[in-house]
Parts: C-alpha cells; structure tokens; sequence
C-alpha cells in the first residue's frame, strides 16, 4: 500500500486499515530499539505513541517530508532518545564522540519536525492525565463516550445498543459520564500540581 | 436535563464548531470575561484528546495483535529454537563453571604469543603490545633444537595484570608497576636464557624510581617480585628514549608547579578544572592557544571555552604569552604522566552537557528565527487610524512640514520622536473621527498658550511602552516620545517638554504596552495648566481590564481596542516549545557560545529573547 492510500485512509477514519499497514514498519523499529539498550515492549510503546503522533499531524495538516517509513523512523528515533535521555543520567567518557554522540542525531527528521514533537512531548502528559481519568471511570460509561465519539452510530443506534429507553436519556447519560470525567481530571490536574 | 449538562452541550458544540456565528461571538465574549468557563472549556478539550488517545490506543492494539497473528508461525519456530539453545548453553555454563574456580599463578591461566627464534641469530622481537626484545645470537640454549618457541605475556594495564593474574607484590608488600613481562620457551621445550637480553617496555607511566623486579613463582603459584635494580642496561644507563622522557616530563612537572597549581590539579577541580586526560579532550593548538591568552578563545565563542568559565564562575584564567610550544609539550607529558594514576571516566569531560548545548542553540536558533518573522510580520504595537474629513490620517508620520508652516526651525527646539516598538503578543488599535495631532496646537488656536507637560514613567515600563495624550474636548491626539536624554520622561511636542496648550480642559496621559507576555496599561486624567509633571505607573492588566478602564472613560468617541496580535498564537506556540527545549540547557550555563553543531547551519541566536 502507497504512502498517499495510507494517508488517505486516516483522514476517511479508516484506522485500521491504514494501521494495519503501517504496522509493517515495527519489525525495522523494534531493531532501532533494540539496537539501543531498549526491550520489545520498550519498542511496542514508541511505535505507538509515534503512530498516535501521525494519525493526530494528518488529521490536522500533514506534509509528507519524506517517506512514511522515514518518518515514523525519524519519530521512533526520537522518542527512544528521549526515553533514553530519562533512564540514563550518566554517558560514558569518550573523546572521539564529542559532537557527534549519537545522542544527538536527529535520526532523519527536520527541524521543524522535532520541534513539534517537543511541543507535542509537553502536551502529552496534559493528554496521559485525562486518559487517567477516562480509564478510571466506570467501564460503561467509558464505553459510552468511546462509541457516541468514534462510533459512527446514530443517538439511536446507541441508545439501542447500550440498552437506553430513549435517545434522551442516551444523551443524558453521555454528558453525565463526561461531567464525571471532568471532576476526576479536575482532581488529578490539581494533585500533579501541587506535588 | 440539568443546567450543568446543558453547559456542557454548548461546549460541546462549541469545541465541534457547531455554533451559529450570532452563538459563537455571544460564547467568546462570554468566554473573555469567564474563567470559570474558560477552565471549564479547557478541561472537557483534554477529556476529549484523552477520548482519542483511547480510541486510537485500541486502534492500534488491534493492529499490532493482527501483526503477531501473521507472523506467528515464526515466533512458534523461533521459540523453539530458543529454547535448545538456551538448554544447552546452561549445561556448558554449569560444566564450565564447576571446573573453572580461581586458577592460582600466572602462567596456566592464559596463553600469550608465541614466536618461533632461530637463536644462532640476532632477533629483535616488537611484540603485538610494543615491547621491544632484543635477543643476541646465542643468548637461549636450545639443546640445538631450532627454531625454539618463545611465549611471551605482557601486562600494562590494571585489567592486563588480572587477566594475567599477575600480583604487584614484592615480600609481602605491594608494588605499583609500569608493566610486566614474561618470556619462556612453550611448554615442553627445554630451553633455557644463558645470556642477558635486552628488554624494553612502552610503559604508559614513568616514575624516577621505578625499578626492574623479577618474578619468582612461589609454591602456591604466586608470583613475587623480588631482586630490584635499577633500570638500564646492565651498566645502569638508561636509554636514550627513557631519559629524553625523563627530563621531559621533570621540566614539564616544574613548570606545571610554577605556572599551574595554584589553580589546577590533575585529579580534581580547584580554582580551575582538573586537567587529568586534558590532551584527549582538546586539540594541541587549542590547549596552546588557551594557556598563552584564554581570552581571545573566550571571544571566539568557542563552546568548551565558554561552558568551562561559566560553570568555574567565570573566574578570568591568568595567562602565559611567554611559554613556548616546547614548554606546554612538556607540561603534557607530565600531566599525560601523572593521568595515569586516575580513571579516565572521574574526570568530567563535559561532552554531555556541550552535546546539550549544541543542540539546544541549533533548535532554539530556528525557532528564534522563526519568531522574529512572526514578530515582523506583526506589524507596529499601536494602530492608529484616525479619520479626519477628507483622508486618513497616520500619527506618528513626521509632522515636519506643519511645523515648518507656523514656526521657524532654529526658533523650535527638536521634536520628540515616538519609538517603534514591535507588536509580540498584543496590539493595540486607536481609532476616531475627526480627530487632531498636536501640530494644530500651533496655528494660533483661541485659549492656546505656551505650556510645559512632562511625563513620567516608573522603570522598567518606560522602555517598553507607548505613551499618548488625549484633549478630547478638542479631538486631539498625539503619541509622545523621550525628551531630551532622558529614558523615563516623555514630552508630546518638542523635546524640552515645551506645546501649546489650552489651560483648564479635561486631559488624559495613558501608556500601553507589554511587558514579559502580558499587557501593561496605565492612565491619569487630569486637568491641564501652565506647567506639569505628571507620574504613569503600568500595571499588568488583561485586555478586558484594559477596554473597561478605557470605556470608563469619556474619550468623544475615540477607540481604543486591545487584542491579541496576528501572530500572538503562533508566537506563544514557539514559546511553549522554547520552554520544552530549555532543559536541555546545562546548569550554570546559558550557551551562550556560536560554535555550530553537527553539520547544521542554524547560525545560533547567542541570547534568548525575552518576551516582553
């Protein structure tokens, strides 16, 4: 599959189709990962978040600077080593590598993207803090707010699924779920900040 | 359903783009003056992300348990694999174990090299680790087996030594060693040394005292060094390398001493930085460039220069025109000498924190850049537009050519010059009809007389805001600038505080402007007269405090708006990203240095530009 059908699959909400085929870049990532003192489960986790982070660029604005495997590449490379810049306090002496320690490669992308990923890096753990919060709602009312916003099904079809008398009621409990969500963020953003 | 619920239905729609145009501009205004709502919006925009992040997590759980399903079938084999292997390298490893234990002397546990001599010949062997052996025709007794096979083990090293197993002990006591040696036929030849070899070792350390031991092997298989002599030849010379060194590293150690210790050691930071290994961290011209005059380097913006004075304090270094590139080799080998004795990994190179450096200035260099364009394309911080009968007119374009219509130009003092000032965050727009500048104070108006107004504004504002002065009951308005060498106080027409005014009229001074991300604003209204100073003092507001406090007022419909400037998302976009990369600053050190990392061409923006 072609980087533009790839592309195009995300923006017309096919996911899984499109991730199924990006999904045949995680072999080389795993290597990177491996190749650099990380686990496959290490691997797993940046491929992810990298993933996460394309699906968010092309649903906004995404110019392909290179190929999708470069990028992803290029993103993966990043967030290992930055993962790595947080385990490992200490590098050791060598003189031959001042300037070019690997640590500093920027593993393909430009400056423009890293920097974004940077600022994603700062709205990320804002994100992880309501994911927190949605996973620590009841099931029911996770699922509900999981299918009235990625479902593609209709009020009905909803309220019919999830066992509501009406669609009314459907509604109600959605915001009623969401305002239980808030409260939960509210506490944990509080928590974090005064830590 | 509840109020609360409802609330949430219009964020909703609000966040979906969902509101009519009428609802949208009603909800922003809302918004603007309510941060309860604002709070309220901004939480249930996370829950949201946090809703996708979900739903693309399981996305992509899905996907990865599709990925493993097709390969399976290559992991099962793998894994079988794995575990064969796995078996039999625990039965090796048990096995081996159980017959290893700790071997005790020095000549079973390993093998060296083997070299094949034909002793009825000179040989000089130069073994793989730079030893030198010369071995005069005649001096092994092979029982006339030829050739013989010499094995030859040497150890330089702390790591050699162990592997060896060789002890530095002589009686009892320990010995520092500068290298060891051992030469023997291989095993099962009987040839013995009859006469004197020659032996020459690359030790990476030289001390004056440093004598040669032999190495009996005691019953348990230890080695004991005993019957020192001094080095040489057996005459007692030293050769002519050993005693070149010698003086070398003397004079070297003489001058370090001279010169250095008062503020350096080898092993430790002092005044200045230990400098143990310090010629594997530099280059030769750049330690000689340092040590004769450190200051032009520092200028230089050499990146280890610089980062080295910041973190000692910026503490100047003294400095040595008169030492020849001579002196400083020789201050090398006794500093190359004397490192030796310490590991390489306690001396802090300062390659992690100049690798941060490096690329903290290659970043944060684009995004200034990028910043600065932003900031231009903004345009000037105030607007002003103010439409008189027939055109509009821009205040702040010199007002010259009126001036020189009523009053003759050696008769007037300068005038004053309003600054630029450029638009980061905010700008403010000035607009009204029929509105004057000051210039028409000076056509002979009724009631207008020669005045003095000055105004003061309390650093650090000054600098960074625009003052105007509005007579409303005669529609003027004019924007001020810096009386004559002052930096706090401005004057409205020339540059000795001096404009015609009427006297008695309500008048208003107001500064704008912004300071460190936020807006500043200050007003005073005050009756006008024959001479007065008067004292603004800016206080950060929001831009809905600053409208208010202007509506307040009666202006005869002249509009002051405050909003956010055209860019002012973007720019505070790479503010946060500023922010995000500023970790990667060291402690104690501002990069503030131009050397360029990697093969990037971001020329580096040695300082950060405040926001102001």
């Amino acid at each position: 599959m072609d980087d533009q059908t790839i592309l195009e699959l995300i923006r017309t909400g096919k996911n899984d189709l499109a991730l199924n085929a990006l999904y045949r870049n995680f072999p080389a990532i795993r290597k990177l990962v491996r190749s650099r003192g990380g686990s496959t489960k290490d691997a797993e986790d940046v491929f992810q978040e990298a993933l996460m982070i394309l699906i968010g660029k092309v649903k906004k604005d995404f110019r392909l600077s290179a190929r999708l495997s470069t990028y992803l590449y290029g993103v993966c490379h990043f967030l290992w080593t930055e993962q790595l810049r947080k385990r490992r306090q200490q590098v050791p002496f060598d003189p031959q590598a001042e300037g070019a320690s690997d640590i500093t490669s920027k593993g393909g992308l430009t400056v423009t993207e890293e920097v974004d990923l940077y600022v994603h890096l700062q709205h990320e753990s804002r994100i992880r803090l309501a994911e927190q919060a949605l996973n620590e709602l009841k099931d029911r009312c996770r699922e509900l707010l999981l299918i009235f916003y990625y479902s593609r099904l209709s009020l009905k079809e909803i309220a019919a699924k999830m066992g509501f008398g009406s669609e009314n009621s459907a509604k109600n409990q959605k915001y009623k779920c969401l305002e239980a969500a808030r409260t939960r963020l509210k506490e944990l953003q509080h928590q974090t900040q005064t830590h | 359903m509840r109020p609360e619920l409802d609330l949430m239905e219009r964020i909703e729609q609000y966040l979906n783009g969902e509101l009519s145009p009428d609802d949208l501009a009603a909800f922003e205004a809302q918004l603007a003056g309510d941060a309860f709502l604002r709070e309220a919006v901004q939480l249930q925009q996370d829950i949201r992300a946090g809703l996708e992040r979900a739903s693309l997590a399981s996305a992509i759980l899905g996907a990865k348990r599709r990925f493993y399903r097709r390969i399976g079938y290559r992991w099962g084999g793998f894994g079988l694999g794995l575990a064969v292997v796995g078996l039999v390298a625990v039965v090796f490893l048990t096995r081996h174990d159980r017959r290893m234990g700790i071997v005790p002397g020095v000549l079973t546990a390993t093998h060296g090299e083997v070299y094949a001599i034909d002793t009825r010949r000179d040989t000089l062997l130069c073994t793989a680790h730079g030893a030198k052996i010369h071995l005069p025709a005649g001096s092994i007794d092979a029982g006339g087996a030829e050739p013989v096979r010499l094995e030859i083990k040497e150890a330089y090293t702390i790591a050699d030594m162990l592997r060896y197993g060789l002890l530095t002990q002589s009686n009892g006591k320990p010995l520092s060693s500068g290298g060891m040696i051992d030469i023997r036929p291989v095993a099962g030849s009987s040839a013995r040394i009859v006469r004197p070899i020659g032996v020459a070792l690359p030790s990476l350390r030289m001390e004056d005292n440093m004598q040669l031991y032999k190495g009996v092997v005691d019953e348990k298989g230890k080695v004991n060094w005993t019957d020192p002599r001094p080095l040489g030849d057996s005459s007692g010379r030293l050769g002519i390398e050993d005693s070149s060194r010698r003086r070398a590293i003397a004079d070297g150690k003489r001058l370090f001493e001279t010169n250095c210790r008062s503020c350096h050691s080898i092993r430790a930071a002092v005044i200045g930085p230990a400098l143990g290994y310090i010629y594997q961290r530099r280059p030769q011209k750049w330690i000689n460039d340092f040590i004769r005059n450190n200051t032009p380097v520092l200028a230089s913006g050499d990146c280890y220069a610089r980062y080295i004075y910041n973190i000692f304090n910026k503490t100047p270094m003294n400095t040595f025109p008169n030492l020849s590139d001579r002196d400083i080799r020789n201050m090398m080998d006794y500093i190359a000498n004397e490192s030796q004795l310490i590991d390489s990994n306690r001396v802090p190179n300062y390659t992690r924190e100049l690798d941060s450096c490096r690329r903290y200035n290659r970043l944060a260099g684009a995004l200034e850049k990028n910043r600065e364009t932003l900031i231009q394309a903004n345009g000037p911080r105030t607007d002003i537009i103010l439409h008189d009968d027939t055109s509009v007119q821009v205040i702040g374009d010199a007002p010259d050519s009126i001036v020189a219509d009523t009053v003759a130009p050696s008769a007037m003092p300068a005038i004053v010059i309003p600054a630029e000032r450029p638009s980061i965050y905010y700008q403010f727009t000035v607009e009204g009809f029929g509105w004057y500048n000051v210039d028409v104070l000076l056509k002979d108006l009724p009631g207008v007389v020669p005045s003095e107004l000055r105004v003061r504004v309390t650093p650090p504002f000054a600098s960074e805001v625009n003052v105007f002065l509005v007579l409303p009951g005669r529609k003027i308005f004019s924007e001020g600038g810096f009386l004559k060498d002052s930096k706090m106080e401005f004057g409205f027409l020339t540059e000795d505080g001096q404009i015609p005014l009427p006297w008695g009229e309500q008048a208003y001074v107001f500064a704008t402007g912004e300071y460190r991300g936020k807006p500043v604003f200050a007003i005073r209204s005050f009756l006008t007269a024959r001479q007065q100073n008067i004292s603004l003092q800016p206080v950060p507001m929001t831009k809905e405090e600053i409208t208010a406090a202007i509506n307040h007022l009666d202006l005869n419909q002249l509009n002051i708006r405050v909003a956010d400037s055209r860019n002012a998302v973007r720019i505070r976009a790479i503010d946060t990203a500023l922010a995000a990369i500023a970790r990667f600053k060291p402690l104690h050190c501002d990069c503030d240095c131009g050397e360029l990392g990697g093969s990037d061409t971001v020329r580096i923006v040695a300082r950060l530009i405040m926001p102001r």
